[in-house]
This record gives C-alpha cells, sequence and structure tokens, in this order.
C-alpha cells in the first residue's frame, strides 16, 4: 500500500532495536496499515521528547513522513501506556511474549485490524485479574486465527474422521489433530488429551469475557502450553525467544503461577 | 552502485567493507565510503589504525571485579582504596561508568553488565554479568546496589530482575532518579515519565 509523503496512525510498538548512533528502529502494528518499520531519531538520547512515547508495548498516535528506507516519526503522542504492565516482571516478559508472537505472525505492510485490536484487549486482559496462562493460550490461539494458521482441533486432518477420545494424536506439521491410523508418533505427532482439546475448541471460538468461566488444572496448563509452543514453532520455523522468559525462576511462585494453582 | 555488480571491486576492498558492515551503526554505503577513503589514506596512518585496533584486542581486557574494561586486573577504579567500596553502582556499558565519573558526583564502585535483559532478542540474566555481581555481594561488605540502568523498557526490566535476585544479599538496593529531563516541558512528557516522575519526588528545600 502507498503511504501520502505526510501521514498519521495510531499504532502500538511492539519492539524496539538501536540504530545509529542515538535512533531507534521501532516495529509498529497499526490497524489499517498492518506491521510498519520505521525510523525514530534521536530517541537514544535523555533529553528526547519522543522517546517516552515510543517505548515498546505503548499505544500511540504517530506522524510520519515517508523516507526511502523507513518511514520516520516527526510526532508521537502516548495514548495508553499500559505501566502496570511494565511495573511487574512476570506480566511484562507475558506481554512481550504477545508482541513477539503476533511480530512473528504478522507479515509486513498488510492491514490487520483484528489483531490491532485483539493485542490492544490482550495488554489490558493482563492487567486485570484472572488465569493469566489461560489468556497467553487464548492469543496464541487467536493470533494464529488472524493469520490464518489456526489449527484443526475437531476431526482428523487428513480422512476428516471425527476424532474418538483416546484415539488421536496431534501434529503440527498435519496442521492439527489426526486420528491414530492416519498419524504415528515415529513422525512426530504426539499425544493430547480429550481436555486440551476442548479447551482449544472453546477457545478459538471465545471471547475475552468469557475466560474467567474456565477453570484450568496447571497439567493440563502444561500441556496446552507445550502443544501450542510446538504449533507456533512449526508454522514460525523458529523459536519464540521471549517463551524462556515465561519460566524463569526468578519471578517467583506467587507471581508466575496460574490463577488456578494459587488457589489449589 | 550498479557498475559495482559488473566489475566487482578487488577482493582486498569487498573484504573490508563486509568487515566495517557488520560494525553497529555502519550501513552498506558508510562502509563503501570508509573503504575507499582508507584506499586513499597515507601508509602510515593505515598503519597506526590496524595496530590501533590490535593494542585493543591484545592489551584490553574486563576487569574481574567490576567488569569494566581495563589494562590492568583489577582495573585502577576497584584498587583504589580511596573510593567506598560499600557502594555499588551497576551499569548496562562501560560508556556510563565514563558519564557517572564525569560528574564527580560519585565515590562508590561500579558494575558493568554489558547489556540489558530483552527476552524478544534471547538476552537473558546468562548473557550478562549477572553472576559476577552476586558474587560481589556474597562477602557482605556491600551496603548499597545502586542500579542506574537505562531509563527505558529494558533497563527497567533489568532492574526489577536485579532488585529479586539481590534482595536477600545486600540491605539497601536503589535506583536511579527517573523523571522528567532537565531542558523539557512538562507539557512534553508522557505518562511513564510523569508517574515515575512524581513516585521519584522529593523534599524541596532551596
Ligand atoms: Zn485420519
Ligand atoms: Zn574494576
Amino acid at each position: 500500500m502507498t503511504r501520502p509523503r505526510l501521514y498519521s496512525t495510531e499504532a502500538l510498538v511492539l519492539r524496539a532495536a538501536p540504530l545509529g548512533e542515538a535512533d531507534r528502529l521501532l516495529t509498529l502494528l497499526t490497524p489499517a496499515l498492518g506491521k510498519l518499520q520505521v525510523k525514530a531519531r534521536g530517541v537514544r538520547k535523555t533529553a528526547s521528547k519522543l522517546a517516552g512515547h515510543l517505548e515498546p508495548l505503548t499505544r500511540s498516535l504517530l506522524h510520519l513522513a515517508r523516507g526511502q528506507t523507513w518511514d520516520t516519526i516527526t510526532g508521537a503522542e502516548a495514548r495508553e501506556s499500559f505501566l502496570a504492565l511494565k511495573s511487574d516482571l512476570a506480566l511484562l516478559f507475558r506481554a512481550l511474549y504477545v508482541a513477539e508472537v503476533a511480530d512473528l505472525l504478522s507479515p509486513l505492510e498488510e492491514p490487520a485490524p483484528p489483531v490491532y485490536a485483539l493485542l490492544l484487549e490482550g495488554m489490558r486482559a493482563l492487567m486485570a485479574p484472572g488465569d493469566l496462562d489461560l489468556l497467553l493460550r487464548y492469543l496464541e490461539v487467536h493470533l494464529l486465527l488472524c493469520a490464518g494458521f489456526l489449527p484443526e482441533f475437531q476431526q482428523c486432518t487428513e480422512c476428516r474422521e471425527e476424532v474418538a477420545p483416546g484415539r488421536h494424536l496431534f501434529s503440527p506439521q498435519r496442521g492439527g489433530v489426526v486420528c491414530t491410523s492416519c498419524g504415528s508418533p515415529a513422525h512426530g505427532d504426539q499425544p493430547i488429551s480429550i481436555n486440551a482439546l476442548k479447551v482449544l475448541r472453546f477457545l478459538s471460538t471465545a471471547t475475552f469475557g468469557s475466560l474467567r468461566a474456565l477453570r484450568v488444572p496447571s497439567a493440563l496448563h502444561r500441556e496446552l502450553a507445550q502443544v501450542l509452543e510446538s504449533f507456533l514453532r512449526h508454522v514460525l520455523e523458529r523459536e519464540v525467544r521471549s517463551a524462556a522468559f515465561l519460566r524463569l525462576a526468578v519471578l517467583g511462585p506467587s507471581s508466575l503461577a496460574p490463577a488456578s494453582a494459587r488457589e489449589a | 552502485m550498479a557498475t559495482s555488480d559488473f566489475y566487482p571491486a578487488p577482493a582486498p576492498v569487498a573484504r573490508l567493507i563486509e568487515e566495517l558492515h557488520k560494525l553497529p551503526g555502519i550501513g552498506p554505503k558508510t562502509a563503501q565510503r570508509l573503504t575507499y577513503h582508507l584506499v586513499r589514506m597515507p601508509g602510515e596512518e593505515a598503519l597506526a589504525l590496524a595496530e590501533a585496533i590490535l593494542a585493543l584486542k591484545q592489551k584490553v581486557i574486563t576487569c574481574s571485579r567490576c567488569q569494566n574494561l581495563t589494562e590492568e586486573d583489577p582495573c585502577p577504579l576497584c584498587d583504589d582504596p580511596g573510593r567506598d567500596w560499600a557502594t555499588i553502582c551497576v551499569v548496562e556499558q562501560p560508556l556510563d561508568v565514563l558519564a557517572i565519573e564525569r560528574t564527580r558526583g560519585y565515590h562508590g564502585l561500579y558494575h558493568v553488565l554489558h547489556g540489558a535483559i530483552s527476552p524478544m532478542d534471547g538476552i537473558g540474566a546468562e548473557e550478562l554479568r549477572v553472576r559476577e555481581l552476586l558474587a560481589r555481594l556474597k562477602g557482605g561488605s556491600v551496603q548499597e546496589v545502586i542500579l542506574a540502568t537505562n531509563p527505558n523498557l529494558q533497563g527497567e526490566a533489568t532492574a526489577m530482575y536485579l532488585q529479586r535476585l539481590m534482595a536477600p544479599l545486600v540491605p539497601r538496593i536503589t535506583r536511579l532518579a527517573r523523571g522528567l529531563p532537565v531542558g523539557g516541558d512538562l507539557e512534553y512528557a508522557d505518562e511513564v515519565t510523569l508517574i515515575r516522575s512524581l513516585q521519584g519526588r522529593q523534599e524541596f528545600s532551596p
């Protein structure tokens, strides 16, 4: 999409990398223009007026000028800073993980209003009480859905047979659940419990509000995380780097455990 | 640049362009410009530059205590009996030590992390000099650690992370005040800067 010489857009800053002496290369998610990479000049200087409005995980109104290699930010006004996310390591690492998955799943410059809305809702939900791990799984499923990679959870991707309890496997390579005649652990297909499948089906049609109704025991939580991690790795053909930070011991059991485990 | 596709540069030229391009902040065009500048440079100047780079790699080591760059171990700063050994100021980069030293307002020791935690880049505590920092605290003689990482997302994450690790090891952990830049206008400040400035406000007695 060609952009005018000067334009404005709202954006969520997904990440920032140093560029040159004092600049940053920002990866933005915008509703109408999709993912953009733009340059922010001088924002690494302590006196920069723009820097605070362009930190990762900030929703800002931006003014930009089209450039040869990168468009450049000429003005920025933070609209939502998500300060609570940035003041708690366990929340911050989760938010960065979601931003990284969204970044990796989004092609450059393709309009993505649903992804944008989903991310903002996700950031707000992370700051509210609730089962944060279930929220991460919900966001993974819906980011995959928006990107057109939602795994099949209902019937065997090969023979279209409805899955029967105990007679199915999960196959990242084949895009979802397979029956035991079509799939095999020898081909990297992995066991998946019927409860995990039920939760995944629920998540793919659920809304943020309905997550509260679900109670997920911690063993099931581990299984869900592992299934989606292996599927994401297959789709992205790489690791999500910030995933390792979700499991850091330093975050402590009180802050890192899902709500369900805290209740137990 | 189109001609170079048809008449490739001599191999040594191409090699230096490639090497310079690896440096931070040096794009392909700048790498080319610098290389052709070096081609025209007198032999002894080029040699002096090459020797300076070599000396850097041969003579500069990291101090086993503060991890700062030095020619001798321990570095002169860690070895100075006039410094306050009970206070350690934790910074991201060696350049940050220079910046704080220039103020002449700090008399404790330093610890250089050589980076900041950045989950999306896969940089965690293992990639930084965190273990060395904890080892310095185990002796029990350090009374205060000042967290002077950058006031941005990665610096804050690093500060929060270190605070959790060090809390059992040192009586006092402080964070460099974050707030409004001198010379700025309040109306341009973002919400995070303003809130942190309010949180860090101090008694005013002119
Ligand atoms: Zn089948
Ligand atoms: Zn030293």
